[in-house]
């Protein structure tokens, strides 16, 4: 409690200030309310706290008080009961106290419940360590036990007044269905009982008639009275506060909150409690999860296991909040964890097998889930449960999950991971993939604050990367740092970019890599290798674009710079591809080409003595204006004097048949090696394919090891690239495309076209077909 | 007179008198062809039919068949926007000064008329955008340039030319 000593010297001036003759100097009205309201405010707000903190801290270092601070003078009113200075200084003092009482409340609760929550508490020790009574009652007695202590006075029983004090505060009968005045009174009554109670313990000596007392009980007692009075809401002020400063740390409000909070609706609105529950099922749902999280308004329905979180998106209804807490208490409980060691142990043996095994896991875990949150939802039980399960088995894999895909997608995604980790990888959450990583939300804000005010679709392009869900933290993470560090306003670019259209072009093609598009440019491999590079390392690409946008130029794996030239990275004029399509085309073609220091024999200059050549001899260029054909980029050979084009190197006969920028299987794996790495082999298969049963094995095995997309080769006459149109043919065809996923099972490859296409369903006999020179009928050559 | 047969899906079209083929490119980007017509006389005047050699996006194709599938009707500044894929040049402003874009019968089948010029190297220009597949995405196109004088001249009978289109 506040204290009330009788006058000592400290306040003497105070005491005079207060006198009539200082009245009739001028500001004698504020002297009064500051020595009678802010100075007992002061003390009890900052100072006491303040001081108590350092001395316990230094009692604790076995130091003396040697950082105390002196509290501000305050009138003596022991001679004046009731009087205006007293009634004043009690108000202040109940105004000054409420809120440090109610902080070391909120955390000896927030201790409490870490503590019960570490040591998976249940039954009545759990509900003791979720009692927030109680919280307040010890933080009441151990912020009144560290309090500097008076003579007579000991910090044991300092702590014990106080937590009998609060004790009395917390337990005494108010009458809810009372007036707000009824209310308030009930209140000021208690609490001037415990004061009574605080003076008893601590100075029991004060109602000894021998001795001569120092404390102003009266002045003790009414500001008990008031703090009683404006606890209750100071305590709800906090908690609110707490739960919002929580829920954007993305670390939830404990359930017990949730549930009253949405029961009660008392302050449903502010942190999106958007279900309802009867009391029975409250009980219920708080006995058996009583540790768990929620984080009401996220993104999509889900069970974070790490965090012990379950997230749940606005309105989410009474069955997903069941449905969800059910995943949580078969995590703890490891339900599915036999399942996934079985599974594993088929590994080895047989993938299929491990396959089936873990889809079933993972459907008879979302079964039971949904049959369960279906039960306590209806209490008067399922009607037929046998037939719910087995409508639920043909449904539940097609099913969308949060994220949009269907769960046999997520689990297939899921598995990849399992059999890269050989069977250790564990489900993280079902299944938003939420990201919660803070520095994700940082680089986020960021980003979208540098873009928002000129790039009104901003936020939709973040959230679209975010909700990538094959895409990891780190790597959502390095996109974003890339885009804000060319977005950062303190660099001078080479030229003027339209920067924030090229990072929502990025962002926009993490985000979906099948918009990658070579245009009308003889860039089909980059551009299938752009599209490989955004589907497995987005980071990558958002790092070249970065390094490009920044400085106009790109540093290889193997420490080469890369040099553009201007007109490489200043947007193209016919559109027919987008400016990052460009950038990182034009870069990766000048990554194979600025690197060579010898060329291909069929290269070879025959001016001389070998075919050796300088490093960055060889550029990729964009040809000065040519109003007939906009964007032009040629080969050009810097080795020669004049510059001239790479193609006058080519026989004449090659001439024809070759075309700039001379990429090949070779070229597209260096490339690869430079932007991406070469840890995962090479991006493209051979140019000519052995055989079918070669190219089923090949994508079967980086399916399974999640090594797709792969680039092939096709002849591009073939009919399933032709969406219809008719001859003529030309008499060279070649092309590249990425096979981005196959199915062992009907051996049906999907294929991206960057001409800006998803071919589905192409077989492997096909595929391998088109691989294959087209023949040309005759009758087709007409002119 | 000369005739062109079967090129996409053009069966024939009757070149007006005095044109003959000039020089072809196949090939140059995945399928593409492009095949000239011209006289000898007036090497300015030129006729093409073009076929880029890749499909335009599933978006823009389908956008560009439901344009084809109403009534012949000149194109709002909307519509031409939701096709620029399929237009190409003639809808980049910086490239090209559109004057008219407008779905017209050509021989019982509706095609794209496009006119306007290429400011920078002075040329009139007619293109004709037709459906060369089965999806809208495969884009043929009969491309009538010249400078202005000799494009006003000869536009009768590049449009005779036109009328005279067979479908496959």
């Amino acid at each position: 409690m506040p204290r009330f000593e009788k006058s000592d010297n400290k306040t003497n001036d105070a005491v005079g200030a207060s006198d009539g003759s200082a009245c009739d100097k001028s500001g004698a009205g504020f002297d009064w309310f500051g020595a009678n309201f802010v100075n007992p405010l002061v003390n009890t707000l900052c100072v006491e706290p303040a001081n108590a903190i350092t001395q316990t801290v230094e009692r604790a270092a076995r130091q003396s008080s040697l950082h105390r601070i002196e509290p501000l003078s305050v009138p003596d009113t022991s001679g004046k009961p009731f009087s205006s200075e007293m009634v004043s200084q009690s108000v202040a003092c109940a105004v000054g106290s409420v809120g440090p009482y109610a902080l070391a409340g909120m955390l000896a609760g927030n201790t409490m419940r870490c503590a019960g929550a570490a040591l998976k508490t249940e039954g009545a020790i759990a509900t003791f360590a979720q009692n927030e009574k109680v919280a307040q009652i010890v933080g009441a007695g151990v912020y009144d036990g560290m309090k500097e202590t008076r003579q007579g006075e000991s910090h044991l029983r300092n702590g014990i007044a106080g937590a009998a004090n609060f004790a009395v505060l917390e337990y005494s009968h108010v009458d809810p269905r009372a007036s707000l005045i009824g209310r308030s009174l009930d209140r000021f009554t208690s609490g001037f009982v415990g004061s009574l109670t605080h003076v008893a313990i601590s100075r029991p000596d004060v109602f000894s008639v021998k001795s001569p007392s120092d404390i102003n009980i009266s002045s003790s007692v009414l500001t008990g009275g008031f703090i009683n009075v404006l606890l209750p809401g100071t305590q709800q002020g906090l908690r609110m506060l707490q739960e919002k400063a929580s829920l954007r740390m993305g670390r939830g409000i404990p359930i017990d909150r949730y549930l009253e909070s949405s029961s009660s609706y008392a302050n449903a609105e502010a942190i999106g409690a958007g279900a309802a529950f009867t009391a029975a099922t409250t009980n219920k749902l708080f006995e058996q999860n009583r540790w768990a999280r929620i984080e009401p308004n996220s993104k999509f329905d889900c069970y974070l296991p790490k965090r012990d979180m379950v997230s749940l998106s606005t309105g989410s209804s009474r069955e997903t909040i069941l449905h969800e807490l059910h995943h949580r208490t078969e995590a703890l409980a490891g339900i599915a964890e036999p399942g996934f060691v079985q599974a594993a142990a088929y590994l080895n043996k047989d993938v299929n097998r491990a396959w089936q095994t873990y889809a079933q896991v993972r459907r008879a875990q979302e079964i039971r889930a949904e049959i369960a949150s279906r039960q306590e939802a209806n209490s008067s039980g399922l009607t037929n449960k046998a037939e719910l399960v087995d409508e639920l088995k043909k449904t539940i894999p097609m099913a969308r999950s949060a994220g949009g895909d269907s769960y046999i997608h997520l689990w297939r995604r899921e598995f990849q991971e399992f059999l890269r980790t050989s069977g250790k990888f564990r489900p993280e959450a079902d299944y938003s993939q939420c990201r919660f990583n803070k520095e994700i939300r940082d680089e986020a804000n960021k980003l979208y604050v540098r873009l928002a005010g000129r790039q009104p679709k901003a936020g939709n392009a973040i959230d679209d990367v975010i909700e990538r869900h094959s895409l990891n933290d780190e790597q959502v993470l390095s996109v974003f740092k890339h885009v804000n560090e060319f977005l950062k306003p303190k660099y001078n670019n080479v030229v003027q970019l339209p920067l924030p259209f090229l990072a929502m072009q990025t962002l926009r093609l993490v985000a979906r890599p099948e918009k990658v598009k070579q245009g009308f440019h003889p860039t089909c491999g980059p551009a299938a290798l752009e599209y490989a590079t955004y589907v497995k390392h987005p980071e990558n690409a958002a790092s070249l674009i970065s390094q490009v946008a920044l400085s106009g130029k790109y540093k290889s794996a193997d420490g080469t710079s890369i040099i553009l030239d201007l007109l490489n990275v200043i947007p193209e004029r016919t559109k027919t591809r987008s400016f990052a399509n460009q950038l990182f085309q034009t870069t990766s073609v000048n990554v194979h080409w600025q690197r060579k220091t010898s060329l291909e024999p069929w290269l070879y200059a025959g001016d001389g003595i070998d075919n050796s050549i300088m490093a960055g001899a060889i550029r990729y260029e964009r040809q000065p204006h040519n109003p007939f054909i906009p964007d032009l980029y040629r080969l050009m050979d810097y080795s020669k004097k004049p510059v001239e084009p790479l193609q006058d190197r080519l026989a004449p006969e090659l001439r024809n048949d070759l075309a700039d920028p001379l990429m090949d299987c070779d070229s597209l794996n260096d490339i690869n090696g430079q932007i991406n790495g070469s840890a995962h082999g090479d991006i493209a298969l051979p140019w000519d394919l052995n055989s079918q049963q070669v190219l089923e094995r090949t994508l079967r095995e980086r399916h399974l090891t999640d090594r797709l997309p792969v680039l092939t080769v096709i002849d591009c006459r073939h009919p399933l690239f032709r969406h219809g149109m008719e001859e003529p043919l030309p008499d060279v065809g070649w092309h590249i495309v990425a096979v981005r996923g196959y199915d062992p099972a009907t051996k049906t490859a999907s294929i991206f076209n960057p001409w800006g296409h998803i071919l589905n369903g192409v077989s492997t006999r096909d595929l391998y077909k088109a691989n294959k020179e087209f023949k040309i009928s005759s009758e087709n050559k007409s002119l | 007179m000369a005739v062109i047969e079967n090129i996409g899906r053009i069966k024939r079209m009757t070149l007006p008198a005095g044109w003959t083929p000039t020089r072809q490119v196949l090939g140059q980007f995945g399928n593409s062809y492009l095949y000239h017509y011209g006289r000898s006389d007036t090497p300015e005047l030129q006729l093409s039919i073009f076929y880029r050699g890749m499909n335009v996006s599933s978006l823009s194709g389908k956008t560009f068949e439901r344009i084809l599938k109403k009534e012949p009707h000149e194109l709002s500044p909307e519509a031409i926007l939701s096709i620029t894929e399929v237009l190409g040049s003639c809808a980049q402003p910086d490239l090209y000064d559109l004057d008219r874009a407008s779905s017209k019968s050509l021989s019982d089948s509706n095609v794209i008329d496009v006119e306007g010029r290429f400011p920078e190297v002075g040329l009139e220009n007619r293109t004709i955008f037709i459906n060369g597949g089965n999806d809208g995405c495969a884009v043929l196109e009969i491309i009538f340039s010249a400078p202005k004088k000799v494009f006003l001249k000869h536009a009768p009978e590049i449009e005779r030319c036109l009328q005279s289109i067979e479908w496959k």
